[in-house]
């Protein structure tokens, strides 16, 4: 109990009860207030707010019941205790104090024993509800600055992660995370070199924690893809990153595709995640499902990590879907799962490709029929539609604007580099270069173009020279994918050989030229073969050298 | 991907753990389904266990358990009986 001394409230018009209980209340160390009448007692009680009131029944103006009643209501949820004194203890007015708030009874005569025991009986009760009270109000603050703390953090998140480029007509997804934070992390962006990048993943558990770990994903994601890093190397560098800061328990299953619109392939690393599935636009069935053949990210360290990826071709107008387990775990009202039965099924009925993801979100929640969503759900689709995705490419090059160390003045520089087999092996040195061109000069909004050309000039040199391999092989998508494993399969062995690359800037009249010479100790190339005029070559391989063309003013063999 | 039905902590593992040379063996005969966080229960037990040099077999999965291994790409971590 409190040290305070308390009032107490006497409220009688007799003055020798009211005298007699001060002196009581006095002797028990209480101050002591008076009313003479229910009207008095409820003026008195609003202004001076006593901690328990002495009430008589029958008084002039109001009586004791519809003073309580008003106390009561003064005192809203602080409990103030009313003690009914009563001539005598009959049934009748003993239920209508109660009924208007009395808590408890006081019979004429007035003993000093049995009012101090109500009185210490009351208080108490007072204390335990102010403690009550006192803590569901701390507890009513806690809630609302974690709410705004949470609703903050949630606007930063949403910002750093930012779906990238989903937002495209070609891509539909469905993210419906379980709390706040979701579990589950999509993202896509575009690459320097055209096509896009899509990561989707699924941390172990969901909440704060997991979108925690989604942040040096999305910023390693981010900036390796627009430094024209192949995935093999992001989800390399993921791995390493989330095996330093995750807990052992938690790792994130995850799949990330490259979707490149000059080879038209489908380059896919899963681990962990149910199968990606390739959606035929012509025949209408699944063409290929590449499943989880790694584990997930953050549970091994570098040197045992495979970034081994699956390369297939892919036309125009096919779909792609990746999902999280989620999707499969959705439950039935008898707490049944969707399953991979039914997922698989869907793929099976020879449904237009225009329909599919609609009528996959309509039979899960056909079948979830109103149960409790049990995982974040993440379902993607990708249509492959060539001129959407390399528009986007174009886009995201003038949003990022020169960002050169140097200034912008056009100065002379030159720099050479050799790359030997055993480098060529272990190293895609393009994103290092671009990275260097553009530090070094700040070519402004030129990043694709440049890496265009330096990406085609490389592959023409290791391709095919070094690695002799075959562009007619890639007349079709099968084609391509015998290509992509014939060319993984030869670096692997590569031990001679080197190339050259030479880049020289010179400022001249209209600012700057940039002279770049690929020089590979191959056999060297049949130039007229490669030499078909871009419009009648619709064709999947040779177009290297045309593309060449329509970016430089000169190209020389 | 969701919460275990039941929580262990590295304190329930055994104790005997950290000998080297012994196997141990998880029963899973008696598990219906398991998400993802049971998985990352098993890579607390493997950590527990002596990580690469620990000697684990997950014994009697059910089918619905034996593909959650195998998407998840257990089987390069564990033996798998």
């Amino acid at each position: 109990m409190s040290e305070n001394i308390l009032t107490v409230l006497v409220a009688d018009d007799d003055v020798t009860n009211r005298l007699l209980l001060e002196a009581i209340l006095r002797k028990e160390g209480y101050d002591v207030i008076h009313a003479e009448d229910g009207r008095e007692a409820v003026e008195v009680f609003e202004r001076e707010r006593p901690d328990l009131v002495l009430m008589d029944i029958r008084m002039p103006e109001l009586d004791g019941y519809q003073a309580t009643e008003l106390i009561k209501a003064m005192s809203g949820d602080v409990f103030v205790p009313v003690i009914f004194l009563t001539a005598n203890s009959d049934i009748d007015s003993m239920v209508k104090s109660v009924e208007a708030g009395g808590d408890d009874f006081l019979a004429k005569p007035y003993n000093r024993i049995q009012l101090q025991t109500r009185i210490n009986a009351l208080m108490r009760i007072r204390e335990l509800y102010s403690t009550v009270r006192q803590q569901r109000n701390e507890l009513i603050l806690h809630q609302k600055r974690l709410e705004r703390e949470r609703q903050m953090a949630k606007r930063l998140f949403a910002n750093i992660i930012h779906t990238g480029s989903l937002d495209q007509p070609n891509i539909k997804y469905l993210l419906s995370p379980m709390s706040l934070f979701s579990g589950d992390i999509l993202l896509a962006a575009p690459k320097p070199s055209g096509g896009v990048h899509v990561i989707l993943g699924d941390f172990t558990g969901h909440g704060l924690a997991a979108a925690t770990g989604a942040l040096p994903v999305s910023s390693i994601f981010y900036g390796m893809t627009a430094k024209g890093y192949s995935i093999a190397e992001i989800v390399t560098e993921i791995n390493t990153r989330l095996k330093t800061i995750l807990p052992v328990d938690m790792f994130l299953a995850a799949c990330l595709i490259d979707i490149d619109t000059t080879t038209h392939t489908l380059t896919v690393w899963n681990g962990g995640l149910p199968p990606l599935v390739v959606y035929a636009a012509r025949q209408l069935a699944v063409s290929q499902r590449i499943p989880s053949q790694h584990l997930p990210l953050g549970i091994i360290d570098g040197e045992s990590f495979s970034r081994r990826v699956e390369v297939v071709g892919i036309q125009q107008g096919d779909r792609i879907y990746i999902c999280s387990d989620g999707v499969l775990e959705t439950q039935n009202q008898q707490g049944e799962m969707f399953g991979r039965d039914r997922f698989a099924a869907l793929f099976e009925a020879g449904l237009a490709p225009q329909v599919l993801f609609d009528t996959i979100l309509d039979r899960l929640s056909d079948f979830q029929a109103g149960s409790l969503q049990q995982d974040d759900v993440t379902l993607l689709e990708i249509c492959y539609d060539q001129s959407l995705l390399e528009q986007r490419g174009a886009t995201i090059e003038e949003e990022e604007g020169g960002r050169g160390r140097l200034s912008a003045t056009p100065s002379s520089w030159g720099l050479t580099l050799t790359l030997t087999a055993d480098l060529l092996k272990v190293l895609d040195p393009l994103p290092l270069l671009i990275q260097t061109l553009m530090d070094l000069q700040g070519f402004r909004g030129q990043r694709q173009q440049l890496y265009t050309v330096f990406s085609e000039l490389y592959s023409n040199a290791l391709e095919h020279g070094l690695l002799k391999l075959d562009s007619s092989l890639k007349a079709n998508a099968s084609g391509f994918v015998e290509y992509y494993q014939a060319r993984e399969q030869r670096l692997a062995v590569l031990s001679e050989g080197e190339i050259r690359i030479d880049i020289r800037h010179q400022p001249d009249a209209g600012g700057g030229r940039l002279t770049i010479t690929f020089e590979d100790t191959g056999d060297g190339f049949d130039i007229d073969s490669a030499l078909l005029p871009l419009t009648e070559n619709l064709g999947h391989a040779g177009r290297g050298i045309q593309l060449l063309r329509s970016i430089c003013d000169e190209v020389t063999w | 991907m969701g919460d275990p039905d039941i929580c262990l902590s590295p304190r329930q593992f055994p104790q005997t753990a950290t000998e080297d040379g012994i196997s141990f063996t998880i029963d899973m005969s008696k598990a219906s389904y398991m998400d993802s966080s049971a998985l990352g229960m098993l890579l607390m037990m493997r950590e527990h266990l002596g990580g690469n040099s620990a000697n684990i077999t997950i014994s009697s999965s059910s089918a619905d358990i034996s593909n959650i291994l195998t998407v998840a790409n257990f089987q390069s971590l564990f033996k798998i009986a």
